[in-house]
């Protein structure tokens, strides 16, 4: 970005003719980091009057910009002294020029020269273009810029090209000024380019005056184009605005950007400008500059914006990986836990075994104790059974005792204790005696269910008292009884 | 390759938008990832087989503890019987018939009431004794069952005093005898005895 204003210096020239000392050259630079490559024009041509341009129409292949104001950079950009495709070849035209002196600054401003477009190169540009580059403010035109003394070992002084708008060019220098460009030989191959066109309104003047055709540079179109896609890619789109005499007349001077801070790297860079370029250096940077990536330019492309939300974007990926990768190592904590919990419940698992082991050996040792005392306790529960059915016959008899009337005795017995049935034989002396005993039974209801007599006899006793025998009579009869089961039972005999 | 681009390029936007909802959501799938993946077999593991067959360690563990402790506590009574006691025991409910017992006891007992034996007749008896009030798992099980027949023959001093004394002797035999029939006729002094004594067989 190189705004070179062509008054000044000569004005300078002038000056440092007149004087002494000659002040140096002055240099304005704009900060490489605007990443947008601008140019401004040598407007020498521009105000070309009416009848240059109507005998010049043919030849001429560049129009000329008019300024309008608040378009400065569009109008600007779409200078064709400006436009990179003609800027190279003249770049190159005057790399192969002999070295102006500084003396020799006058020749620098001849018009043929001042016609010359003289290009700023870009900060990416690959090829060390030698320029005076100077950032015009229109409100402090007198203001002097910061100034730079040129170097004296600087082989390359690229001509100042004064601002159209400041030039000093008669009317009749302008008719038969002419705009030609020199040839640079082995210039890079260019490709054409189809300049942007926008619809824009048009003044009488510009239908009329302006070329329709887009500036085209013969023969070095080509190589110059190769150059400007890779700057075209780089510079904001340009809008072309044509304009005719009159309007560049009234041409206003372009407003520019301030001048930002020059650094070392641009001065750097200057230096690197001021070198003598060689042909083949440039070819050689050229195919690099080519082969080179944007990234390798220090170039970034991408919206800040955009830029920031990939960056945003790649730091989230990172965090959500980390998260991921923290959940699942809190899952292997959770599964190393488990893992140690069931470690310990299969240890505890072996240790309730073991005692559990323990428990049976000592168990086993009362193994011959336990079948003892086994057979012990059946024992004593069977006793216990059968004594509680054991059958007590003498408390028969003492029921039958109590319940066995007066002049009544037995003589035969039979009794059953299966189904309590006691067959008796008895002797009474009397009948009476039989009723008794048969009433008494009766009344024996603690003791008999039934009585039953079946009969009764009278017999004669022979009884022996000594010497003496005597005969009695007696009743026999026989009695059925059914004794209550209790009666043979140990509470019975106990409760008597 | 566009759509594709596009639909990255909107994940990209919606992830960087609402990533606290993607990190919750990430930590949520990456937890259920992990839990059905093998913390869940694992869980299920610990608790169907490793709890379990600790639980069942406890509790049989337990169990032992108590039959060992009850086993003690049988020793300390089992211990307590008096050897001769036990002897007692066995000599109520001999672990066998004991046929020569049964012959020399009966034959005291008639004797030390004034008798004479004169036969006596022992049927095996298949069928054990049975009773609802005795415990059917001792008497039908263990518990044997020997029907005697005896013959006593008294002299003619001898009269009802002493018959009552043989049935108090035969009622307090230490063999454990009950009588079943009783008779007597006058004249001849013979008495019939139908007796059921009893034995523990293993």
């Amino acid at each position: 970005m190189t705004d070179i204003n062509l008054l000044k210096d000569t004005r300078s020239t002038q000056e440092g003719k007149q004087g002494d000392q000659k002040p140096p050259r002055e240099i304005e630079l704009s900060t490489p980091d605007s990443k947008v490559m601008r140019h401004k024009s040598l407007s020498s041509q521009a105000p070309e009057s009416f009848w240059s341009r109507i005998f010049k129409s043919k030849k001429k292949d560049k129009s000329k910009p008019e300024v309008k104001k608040g378009k400065a950079r569009n109008i600007k950009d779409k200078d064709p002294f400006t436009d990179i495709k003609t800027a190279e070849p003249v770049v190159m035209a005057k790399l192969n020029k002999p070295i102006p002196k500084k003396q020799d600054l006058k020749a620098v401003r001849e018009p043929d020269r001042l016609s010359q477009p003289v290009m700023a190169a870009p900060v990416s540009s690959p090829a060390p273009v030698p320029s005076k580059v100077k950032s015009k403010e229109p409100k402090a035109k007198n203001e002097e810029p910061k100034i730079f003394k040129k170097e004296p070992d600087s082989p390359v002084i690229p001509p100042e090209p004064k601002e159209k708008s400041k030039k000093s060019i008669g009317f009749f220098g302008r008719l038969f000024k002419k705009t030609k460009v020199k040839k640079v030989p082995e210039a890079p191959a260019l490709k054409k380019v189809k300049p942007e066109e926008e619809p824009k309104p048009k003044t009488k003047f510009e239908e009329i005056k302006t070329p329709k055709s887009p500036v085209i540079i013969p023969d070095k179109k080509e190589k110059v184009d190769k150059t400007k896609d890779e700057k075209k890619a780089i510079s904001p789109k340009k809008t072309k605005v044509k304009t005719g005499f009159l309007a560049s007349l009234f041409r206003k001077p372009q407003v520019e950007e301030p001048p930002k801070p020059i650094t070392l790297k641009d001065k750097e860079r200057k230096a690197d400008k001021d070198k003598p370029v060689k042909q083949v250096d440039l070819e050689k940077k050229l195919t690099e500059a080519n082969e080179l990536s944007p990234s390798d330019f220090g170039v970034n492309l991408m919206p800040e914006e955009l830029e920031g939300d990939m960056l945003l974007a790649k730091k989230r990926l990172v965090q959500f990986g980390l998260l991921a990768l923290g959940s699942v190592i809190v899952c292997l904590l959770v599964f190393a836990g488990l893992f140690l919990y069931e470690s310990s419940i299969e240890n505890k698992t072996t240790n309730l075994g073991q005692e559990i082991g323990i428990v049976e050996e000592e168990i086993s040792l009362y193994r011959e104790m336990q079948k003892s005392a086994i057979n012990l306790k059946q024992r004593t529960d069977a006793i216990r059974d059968l004594m509680d059915e054991h059958v007590y016959w003498t408390n028969f008899f003492v029921k039958l005792e109590e319940y066995t009337a007066e002049n009544v005795y037995f003589i035969s017995f039979s009794g059953d204790i299966t189904g309590g049935r006691v067959s008796l034989t008895a002797r009474a002396a009397s009948f009476l005696d039989v009723g008794r005993q048969l009433l008494v039974f009766q009344e024996a209801s603690d003791f008999l269910e039934e009585v039953e007599i079946s009969g009764a006899s009278i017999s004669a006793e022979s009884t022996n008292l000594g010497e003496n025998s005597t005969e009695r009579p007696v009743v026999d009869f026989s009695i059925n009884l059914q004794v209550i089961p209790s009666v043979f039972n140990k509470v019975q005999k106990e409760a008597d | 390759m566009s759509l594709i681009n596009s639909i990255n390029n909107l994940i990209i936007k919606l992830a960087t938008k609402y990533y606290k909802v993607v990190f919750i959501v990430i930590v949520i799938l990456v937890l259920l990832i992990c839990y059905f993946g093998f913390l869940s077999q694992k869980i299920a593991d610990i608790r169907s087989y490793r709890i379990s067959d600790y639980r069942e360690k406890q509790i049989e563990l337990e169990e032992r503890q108590s039959y060992l402790a009850s086993l003690k506590e049988l020793n300390t009574h089992y211990n307590a019987w008096k050897e001769k006691d036990i002897e007692e025991i066995e000599k109520v409910l001999p672990p066998s018939e004991d046929f020569p017992g049964i012959f020399s006891q009966y034959e005291k007992l008639a004797t030390d009431a004034g008798y004479t034996l004169r036969d006596i007749q022992i049927y095996r008896s298949v069928d054990k004794k049975t009773s609802e009030k005795v415990d059917a798992s001792l008497t039908s099980s263990n518990v044997g069952v020997l029907n005697l027949q005896l013959g006593l023959e008294a002299s003619s001093e001898y009269g009802y005093d002493n018959f009552i004394t043989l049935l108090d002797t035969v009622e307090k035999n230490i063999r454990l005898t009950d009588v079943i029939t009783l008779s007597f006729s006058p004249g001849k002094e013979q008495y019939r005895l139908n007796l059921k004594t009893y034995y523990l067989y293993p």
